[in-house]
């Protein structure tokens, strides 16, 4: 290889790397982001080479194999170090150690992993756009690297269900939220809002973040309760979304699905930030309302049945994080 | 962390703004059925929520009731009931009481007193409210004598053990004579009556700290939402 390609391939994988970085920072999410850039540059490439690019069948991994032959007649690439095969909707592409060696985003690769970094193969990216182009379907794409065996995996997968917080966009100088008119709330206009509340009715004001909280949340409980198969992740899904709206990283610690119970943790809360600095109460107390109403709508929507969380430890009087009690909603009797 | 609490009902906070010291004592007495158990709910909730542990005794109802009570409101009491933070303690069933905490002899002051005390042993390294609902039904059999004598030596137990006690009392239940003394046992009194027109009767509420000297003679009004438990007419003087 000649110089100027090695260092045309040192700038190409620093690109990349450095894409990673910051998107690794970017509100709302970064994943989305990076998925897009990857995805976009193999469209383009794609354009390119499109006259050329004549896939003989729909099956996914019969038109990745007919663009990487694409790719390589001009002699980009070696197609055979590719092993691509069908597994359900998704495409399984496989790289052994050896063909790994003139894979050109190898050091992106592996400096990505080694700082856990968002990480999205620019190759099953342009796949990803191939796919799209010819089936119309929305793909996204993982990479499994087996430091044992040293075997590069990819898989490119319909996407089931992107976050909704992931779908930010400017539109006509309004933000967007998957669709949505949407707008961002500083601590200040946060903080404006509950003391105006606290000021007014103050005794509204729990039940008001609560039921907030409820009812905004109800939606992409729904949504994710669709999307997966198991509660777990149905969860891990709403509390992706939590942090990405800014109001902390939520854990579940314990579940028991059939007990409608949960234990669940939230570390850096926004609403014990949001009043850290200003006396909202008369004395210290249990603060996240919001997010105990958040907590609540997710695990009725996924468990189904009325659960109700309760705050029994909140970083706002003491400790790290917020710990939420979960148990189902129970009926009094009535006579 | 500060270390006084609150009714946790604006309005009647406004009476006590610094708050009352944990060991301090709180009489609340008035006519049945104008709202005693609700106040005491409110001061269950507030406790729960600043951390404190809370013991509710009842005594005219099953705590049953005080559970549905607090459900309606939208308390998650099995949460709190799991770790000990709400102990709802059964001194109301003769026969044998189907609750967690129960106080199995009612008959006996002193018994009372050392069942009470063992309880809140049990929680000397946490922040304890203790609601006696009512504690004059415990009381009826007693002369005043045993009556005074329980009670100075409960509050001075009470006080020193750091617990915030609300203590209610129905009214007509005991000697008037008896209730003047007791009233002056206690740190803050809360008086809620039935005033206004017959037709349209409206719940009264007047706060007194008793230590300090103070009382507030205006009587203030209230309601009792379904949703949102006691609150005050704003701003409106009777």
């Amino acid at each position: 290889m000649y110089n100027a390609e090695k260092f045309y391939l040192k700038i190409i994988n620093s690109i990349y790397l450095n894409l990673s970085r910051t998107a690794s920072s970017i509100p709302f999410g970064g994943n989305h982001f990076l998925d897009e850039v990857t995805r976009g540059v193999g469209e383009l490439i794609l354009k390119e080479y499109e006259e050329q690019f004549n896939p003989e069948s729909t099956k996914p991994s019969e038109i990745c194999k007919a663009y990487l032959k694409t790719l390589g007649r001009q002699d980009f690439l070696e197609d055979g170090a590719f092993q691509l095969e069908d597994d359900g909707d998704s495409v399984v592409v496989t790289m052994n150690p050896k063909d790994q060696e003139h894979c050109i985003y190898k050091e992106f690769c592996r400096e990505a992993q080694k700082e856990s970094l968002l990480f999205y193969c620019p190759r099953l990216g342009v796949l990803q756009s191939v796919l799209k182009k010819s089936l119309g379907v929305e793909y996204s794409t993982s990479v499994d690297w087996e430091p044992e065996s040293k075997i590069c995996r990819g898989r490119i997968s319909p996407v089931k269900r992107r976050l909704r917080t992931e779908m930010a966009r400017f539109v006509d100088d309004t933000l967007n939220i998957a669709g949505e008119r949407a707008m961002l709330f500083t601590k200040d206009a946060y903080l404006s809002l509950l003391t105006a509340v606290a000021e007014y009715a103050p005794f509204i004001l729990r039940k008001v973040l609560f039921d907030s909280g409820y009812r905004s949340f109800l939606g992409v409980a729904r949504e994710a309760a669709d999307s997966y198969k198991t509660p777990e992740k149905s969860l891990r899904v709403c509390f992706e979304e939590m942090k990405h709206c800014g109001i902390g990283k939520v854990e579940l610690i314990s579940l028991d699905p059939s007990a409608g119970h949960a234990v669940i943790r939230c570390y850096q809360s926004f609403e014990v930030a949001a009043v850290e600095d200003i006396e909202l109460y008369r004395t210290p107390r249990v603060t996240c309302d919001h997010l105990r109403g958040q907590l609540s709508a997710c695990l009725t929507v996924i468990l189904g049945c009325p659960i109700i969380c309760e705050e029994m430890q909140c970083a706002a009087l003491d400790g790290e994080y917020c710990e939420f009690l979960a148990y189902p909603e129970e009926e009094n009797e009535r006579k | 962390m500060k270390t006084r609490g609150f009714f946790g009902v604006d309005g009647l906070d406004q009476a006590v703004p610094q708050g009352m010291e944990y060991g301090s004592q709180i009489l609340v007495y008035g006519d049945t059925g104008v709202g005693k158990t609700v106040l005491a709910g409110e001061f269950l909730k507030e406790g729960l929520l600043c951390g404190d542990t809370c013991i509710y005794v009842a005594c005219d109802e099953p705590p049953a009731v005080m559970r549905g009570h607090l459900r309606d409101y939208k308390v998650g009491v099995r949460a709190y009931e799991e770790v000990e933070r709400l102990l709802l303690v059964d001194a109301y069933e003769e026969e044998e009481s189907r609750e967690r905490h129960f106080i199995a002899n009612q008959y006996s002051l002193e018994k009372y007193a050392v069942l009470e005390s063992n309880l809140l042993e049990r929680f000397t390294d946490r922040r304890v409210r203790l609601v006696v609902d009512s504690l004059s039904t415990l009381l009826i059999p007693f002369g005043q004598e045993e009556i005074l004598e329980f009670h100075r030596s409960r509050l001075k137990s009470l006080r020193r053990k750091g617990i915030l006690t609300m203590d209610v009392f129905v009214d007509g239940v005991l000697d008037q004579r008896v209730m003047t003394i007791i009233s002056h046992l206690y740190n803050v009194n809360v008086r809620m009556m039935f005033g206004g027109p017959k037709a349209r009767p409206e719940r009264l509420i007047q706060v007194g700290k008793v230590k300090s000297g103070m009382f507030d003679a205006v009587p203030r009004r209230f309601g009792i939402s379904p949703v949102f438990g006691i609150i005050f007419a704003p701003d409106v003087e009777v």
